[in-house]
């Protein structure tokens, strides 16, 4: 009886109680494993920066701008470049950067941007496995660095002058961390990662959180692995990071969301898993997440601490912080870019529509995958 | 001959994805890992790397197989990354008894088959499962793994093997032709 086992194993699993699937969280962390998704080749960033990685097609209805739209921040600075750029971040139509109140033109369109203390790196591919790194200070100024052109993508420091990446080696994870002022790599670390293999790169991007001497590593079996990469020194933590800010780190836990101090000694707060994406503040206290209910991403702050939730109407879910510490958004239609304080009050910046056309608008912090 | 959409697919669509294939998808999951917490979360991690590769598929239609390949994929990576290994016992343990209708098909519904597998090496494992409950053939099962058409010949004549001596004689197994051992099976082989 040939299909004996067939049978046999149809018998042992076919009337076993399924659990209820939660398309919402599956959405949740493809996502998250979209927005860090390498850069393909052949991206052609142009048409997908309106849909922007985090799955804005979700959101609906979120309802029009309250009564605070286009009120001016109380507190925005009137001069000096670094604290417009801390407080306003960095985006890009087309081939215009605009930083803080800064807008410079790029030798093409960027497909990345990443933020670090010194200015914004924008990685500007040329073609298959080829990109340039760019830094653009807040002042405008422009220096190309020498990051190995084969690094797909980076992520930066909000708090100091330094980006970082990781290769696929043989069953090990290989940490760069480079800093951008001196333009050299200044850390590295060696991860050990059973059954990674160059020859299986390009499929999905290891993130490499930089948190001040630290970098933070996630595994597949949701543990994790911190790197002093100064030294060298690594060490193994019992929780994949989500994000890492100021000695803070946030996981995914089975029901929900957990933040402890990046040491793994205590527990900070939670969130429920009607929440996704939390996104730490700079300074570890806040957290940029989406609410989730049948329907419809709802976007606003949380405090780390397990404070209420507070909707900021009108954002899409591609949200990110800017150095300072405010949620970098744009509208819900897309065509423009919104920054918010943690109070709620936001400033809308309009954008040059020509470029919009073509473009759409691409904002720091955020892998656009076509 | 299938037509190729020429959009991609909505979030809409991989909703439905999710709640037509999780079952089928659950149920292969659980002999894979053993485990039903595991196996939903094996599941979800599929769905999730299937969401991130959601814009380039054209055909909705053929996104389920696509997310079985790549849950078979995780699945592999993990036995790679934990203790996946074969799980020794004296016997296999029995399951109840749900609605056999004589002692034979009793004693066959008795057998847990998820304890059996756990006892067979990751790979031999994903071979029965995939051959045996998932019906792929020799070809798209070494497509699924990423090994050669000979490998899987021959881990599944080394499983069946091994499955003998678990469940006795009582059960027939599948014959399988003489095996064809790859010497250039690649680095999953």
């Amino acid at each position: 009886m040939p299909e004996q086992l067939t049978d046999l194993l149809h018998a042992s699993v076919d009337d076993v109680p399924v659990p209820h699937p939660s398309a919402y969280d599956i959405l949740g962390r493809g996502r998250s494993l979209r927005r860090r998704r390498r850069v393909a080749t052949g991206v052609v960033a142009a048409v997908a920066v309106l849909a922007a990685g985090l799955g804005g097609a979700l959101v609906h209805d979120l309802g029009t701008p309250d009564s605070r739209d286009n009120q001016e921040i109380a507190d925005q600075p009137t001069g000096g470049a670094v604290e417009a750029y801390d407080q306003s971040g960095a985006w890009v139509v087309g081939d215009q950067l605009t930083i803080g109140q800064k807008t410079v033109t790029l030798p093409q369109p960027p497909t990345y941007l990443a933020q670090t203390s010194a200015g914004v790196v924008a990685q500007l591919r040329n073609g298959p496995g080829d990109s340039t790194f760019v830094l653009v200070r807040p002042d405008g100024t422009q220096t190309t660095l020498t990051i190995p052109s084969t690094t797909f993508t980076i992520n930066g420091d909000l708090s100091a002058p330094r980006v970082a990446w990781v290769d696929d080696g043989d069953d090990v994870l290989d940490l760069h961390v480079w800093d951008v002022e001196a333009d050299r790599e200044v850390g590295n670390g060696t991860i050990p990662a059973p059954g990674t293999s160059p020859a299986n790169s390009g499929q999905f991007l290891t993130p490499a959180f930089l948190d001040g001497d630290s970098a933070y590593v996630g595994a597949d079996d949701g543990t994790g692995h911190r790197v002093r990469w100064a030294t060298g020194a690594v060490s193994t933590i019992e929780h994949a990071p989500f994000s890492v800010r100021n000695d803070v780190l946030a996981w995914q836990a089975k029901d929900g969301w957990a933040f402890d101090d990046a040491a793994g000694n205590r527990q900070l707060g939670v969130l429920p898993r009607e929440f996704h994406n939390p996104l730490l503040s700079p300074d570890g206290r806040f957290i940029a997440v989406a609410r989730t209910n049948e329907t419809e991403d709802r976007i606003g702050f949380a405090t780390v601490s397990g404070g209420e939730f507070t909707e900021i109407p009108g954002l899409r879910i591609v949200s990110v912080w800017t150095p300072g510490g405010r949620m970098l958004s744009t509208s819900e239609d897309g065509t423009a870019v919104r920054i918010c304080t943690t109070s709620g009050d936001c400033e809308t910046r309009a954008v040059d529509p020509a470029g919009l056309a073509d473009n759409g608008i691409l904002l720091a912090d955020v892998l656009n995958v076509g | 001959m299938a037509r190729i959409a020429s959009r991609a697919p909505t979030e809409d669509e991989f909703v439905e994805l999710v709640h037509a294939a999780w079952p089928s998808l659950y149920r292969t999951g659980l002999l894979l890992v053993g485990d039903h917490a595991l196996a939903e979360d094996l599941v979800q991690a599929a769905l999730a790397k299937t969401y991130a590769h959601w814009h380039q598929v054209r055909e909705p239609a053929a996104a389920r197989a696509y997310a079985r390949r790549i849950m078979v994929n995780t699945a592999t990576s993990w036995f790679r990354r934990r203790s996946f290994g074969e799980r020794p016992t004296e016997q296999v343990p029995d399951r109840p008894a749900a609605g056999a209708r004589d002692e034979h098909d009793d004693r066959l519904r008795r057998l847990d088959m998820v304890a059996a597998l756990a006892q067979l090496p990751p790979r031999q494992r994903a071979v029965v499962v995939l051959r045996f409950y998932e019906d792929l053939s020799v070809r798209e099962t070494a497509a699924a793994l990423g090994v050669t058409d000979g490998t899987v010949k021959s881990q599944t004549s080394l499983a069946l093997e091994r499955l003998r001596a678990i469940l006795g004689d009582e059960v027939a197994l599948p014959a399988e032709g003489p095996a064809t051992y790859s010497t250039t099976g690649g680095p999953h082989a």
